[in-house]
């Protein structure tokens, strides 16, 4: 058996069980350190799983229960990465609250652990307690502003539909169980035909559709986005959901290959009606968080394209956009809880000249915001463009058409963003705190990668096709 | 002797009258109780296939179900009751600071 | 057949009466019940030790502690259902809701699974620690951290500020 292989996340436990220990000593002033040593953790798990994804690593554990396979590399350095710059943002954003506890620190590196297995695992045993691990400390993370009862009002949202989809979830693994006898992936699916098969198949991506915030599970999404703290709802939006798709995508496309017919057409309805629901409700937003929460249920439809086309290609560009769909949307919240205090301060009306008093802030926002839209030399309309070619080329043109639609419907909410950005009178109000160093690089950071996998998407993109190669 | 289908059965019974519960009910108490129900409708099901097919996979499986539920169950009536503290109220009705 | 057809039929009722009473604190004793009777079930179905932690862990820890909380937001009444009376079609639309998935279930997976004799000792503890720390020795660290997370987690929900 090759332990090694498990190294990265053998660090993140052992950092996060570091971080624990270190905070029953640390006097209140330094808990800051605590913040940087998960950061270092952190990079060095993600170090290691991005060499790891390099040499190309293939590696079975626990007889196929657990498999680090480039897909499964693919998406733990999407989730170590956003995780990352959300730690980063966090350290400023907590100390402005007075929770820089150790706590969050450790229970964010649990989550991302979780997520880091969820993404390796083969079996469905494994995958459920995988799922559990980031699900419980996220509700955490969610109510972890406990001052604020939006904070608790996020949390409870959150976990109610969290818990009840995971109940659905386990329900249909346990009929795939009793059809196919096993629980291991490659083994289900070919046993599990039939009307009873679809049944538990609906439940059972239900299950993960909710982390995605897929309609119609997207009801908790607005909420929790709006009321948990800012770099919780940046983490949920992107390595959550993330983790969530590469789980189903993998089930699907390693269990249920023959069964393809019916899941496309329903995965095609998902992504429709994410997209225009998601984009339609973003427009009567006031708050800029929550209508960012429901361009991520947009953006979460835009990804679903490739299980309803499920062709190579398609799902490669899932991948591309999922990574750099990372750096966007962290970005956009990071940048919003720079401007929030406890106090709000999150409307539109509380952008308005935002580009005066923090030109940087400013500009960074709009570039996220340019990219989510899809404007040229961004890396959203690469990801787009792959995503809309790809369902093209698989006979889903329609359901690229319904994509071209409701991004330029998305137009009209993001710039108006940008109108209060650049164009608003600014109201004289106190200066925002400063950004500190650790922010300031993340921000720069998903900035800088935002712009250059628009401008040079190739090496990506090839690394989401070969890390593909080797899914079936 | 039963068979595995009068197992599935009631499985099935509780876990509609679970979903129901959990579905309509207004406080979040009473809500988070239909949902174990669900998770409990999930484990008999696991533990009757694994009794009728000799493997002993589901019963571990069930095993990590009761355990992993302990721990869910502990932390979400945590959320309700800071929530209560800061709000004095668990009904889903009242709880609606978030909109737009 | 008999001790099974008294059962299931306990652990229905007992669940009809958990959805449908208002009073939280019999919701909760209900819901007991409902466990209680699934922990003999398992037992009858050669789960031994999952029997008995059904009752420990869930019958015991999981339901004091929803009692503990029922009793700690106002006594039970703060808990309890309000509101107006279920219509008469939701009755119905459970009994159909449960008719039509019991049949899918019985139908198609009653007959494909036969007993079949199993291994001596199935469902005893030695031979379930066996395959938890065996074959499943990874979810079962994994539930350790889970286990963490969710102490840390309640920790951090519910303690005093300082």
């Amino acid at each position: 058996m090759n332990l090694a292989a498990l190294l990265p996340a053998e660090i993140l436990a052992g950092t996060a069980l570091a971080v624990l220990l270190a905070d029953l000593f640390l006097p209140h002033r330094d808990k800051a350190y605590l913040g940087l040593l998960s950061a270092a953790g952190l990079a060095a798990a993600l170090g290691g799983t991005a060499r790891q994804l390099a040499a190309g690593l293939h590696a079975s554990l626990w007889g196929g229960i657990f498999l680090l396979d480039p897909f499964a590399l693919f998406f733990q350095t999407i989730v170590l990465g956003a995780a990352l710059l959300v730690l980063g943002v966090s350290l400023p954003y907590l100390e402005r609250w007075g929770r820089d506890d150790g706590e969050f620190y450790a229970l964010l590196l649990m989550a991302v652990l979780g997520a880091m297995m969820m993404v390796a695992s083969r079996n469905f045993l494994e995958i459920y307690v995988a799922m559990e691990l980031l699900s419980v400390s996220s509700y955490a993370l969610a109510g972890f502003l406990r001052p604020d009862p939006r904070s608790g009002e996020a949390a409870l949202k959150y976990y109610l539909q969290g818990v009840l989809a995971s109940a659905a979830l386990l329900y249909g693994i346990s009929l795939l169980y009793g059809l196919s006898g096993s629980l291991d992936l490659s083994v289900v699916g070919a046993r599990s035909a039939g009307s009873l098969g679809v049944v538990a198949l609906v439940l059972v991506a239900g299950g993960f559709a909710l982390k995605i915030a897929a309609v119609p599970f997207h009801m908790w999404a607005p909420d929790t986005y709006q009321g948990a703290p800012a770099p919780v709802a940046a983490f949920l939006s992107t390595a959550s959901k993330a983790a969530a798709f590469a789980v189903l995508a993998r089930v699907l496309l390693t269990a249920f290959p023959a069964a393809q017919g019916p899941w496309q057409e329903l995965f095609a309805v998902v992504a429709a009606a994410s997209m225009a629901l998601g984009n339609l409700a973003a427009l009567g937003q006031r708050n800029v968080r929550r209508m960012l929460a429901y361009s991520s249920i947009a953006q979460g439809g835009y990804v679903l394209i490739a299980l309803a086309v499920a062709t190579p290609t398609a799902v490669a560009a899932s991948l591309f956009y999922l990574a750099v769909y990372v750096f966007m949307n962290v970005g956009a919240f990071s940048v919003l809880s720079f401007l929030a205090g406890p106090t709000g301060g999150e409307e539109l009306a509380d952008l308005d000249g935002l580009a005066e008093r923090r030109p940087a802030l400013a500009l960074a926002l709009a570039v996220f915001l340019i990219s989510l839209a899809g404007m040229p030399l961004t890396a959203g309309l690469m990801g787009k463009l792959y995503l809309f070619y790809a369902a093209v080329q698989g006979g889903y043109a329609w359901l690229a058409l319904w994509g071209v639609v409701f991004t330029v419907v998305s137009y009209f909410y993001y710039f108006r963003v940008l109108r209060h950005l650049f164009w608003g009178t600014a109201p004289p109000r106190p200066a925002a705190p400063a950004a500190s160093v650790p922010a300031g690089l993340a921000l720069g950071a998903a900035t800088l990668a935002t712009v250059l996998f628009g401008v040079f998407p190739q090496p990506l993109l090839q690394l989401a096709l070969h890390s593909l190669g080797m899914l079936r | 002797m039963p068979s595995l289908g009068d197992f599935l059965a009631v499985g099935a019974g509780l876990f509609v009258l679970g979903l129901f519960g959990a579905l309509m009910k207004r406080t979040a108490v009473a809500v988070l109780m239909g949902i174990e129900l669900m998770l409990n409708a999930a484990n008999l099901n696991l533990v009757a296939f694994a009794a009728f097919s000799g493997r002993i996979s589901g019963q571990i499986f069930a095993l990590f179900v009761i355990a992993l539920a302990a721990a869910e169950v502990a932390v979400g009536l945590a959320i309700l009751l800071s929530l209560f503290r800061s709000r004095a109220t668990v009904r889903m009705d009242d709880i609606d600071l978030l909109k737009g | 057949m008999i001790l099974f057809g008294i059962l299931a039929l306990l652990a229905l009722v007992f669940a009809v009466f958990m959805v449908a009473t208002r009073n939280a604190v019999h919701s909760a004793l209900f819901l007991i019940g409902n466990f209680v009777i699934l922990a003999i079930l398992y037992i009858t179905l050669g789960a031994e030790f999952l029997g008995l932690a059904q009752i420990l862990v869930y019958a015991g820890a999981v339901m004091v502690l929803f009692l503990f909380v029922i009793a700690y937001l106002s006594a039970g009444t703060e808990a309890s259902e309000t509101g107006p009376a279920l219509a008469w079609q939701l009755p119905l639309g459970i009994a159909a809701g449960v008719l039509s998935l019991g049949l899918l279930l019985w139908g198609t997976l009653g007959a494909v699974l036969t007993p079949t004799a199993a291994p001596p000792h199935f469902g005893s503890l030695a031979f379930l620690g066996r395959a938890l720390f065996t074959t499943y020795l990874f979810p079962f660290e994994i539930t350790a951290f889970l286990l963490l997370a969710a102490l840390v987690g309640v920790v951090v929900l519910v303690r005093d500020e300082r």
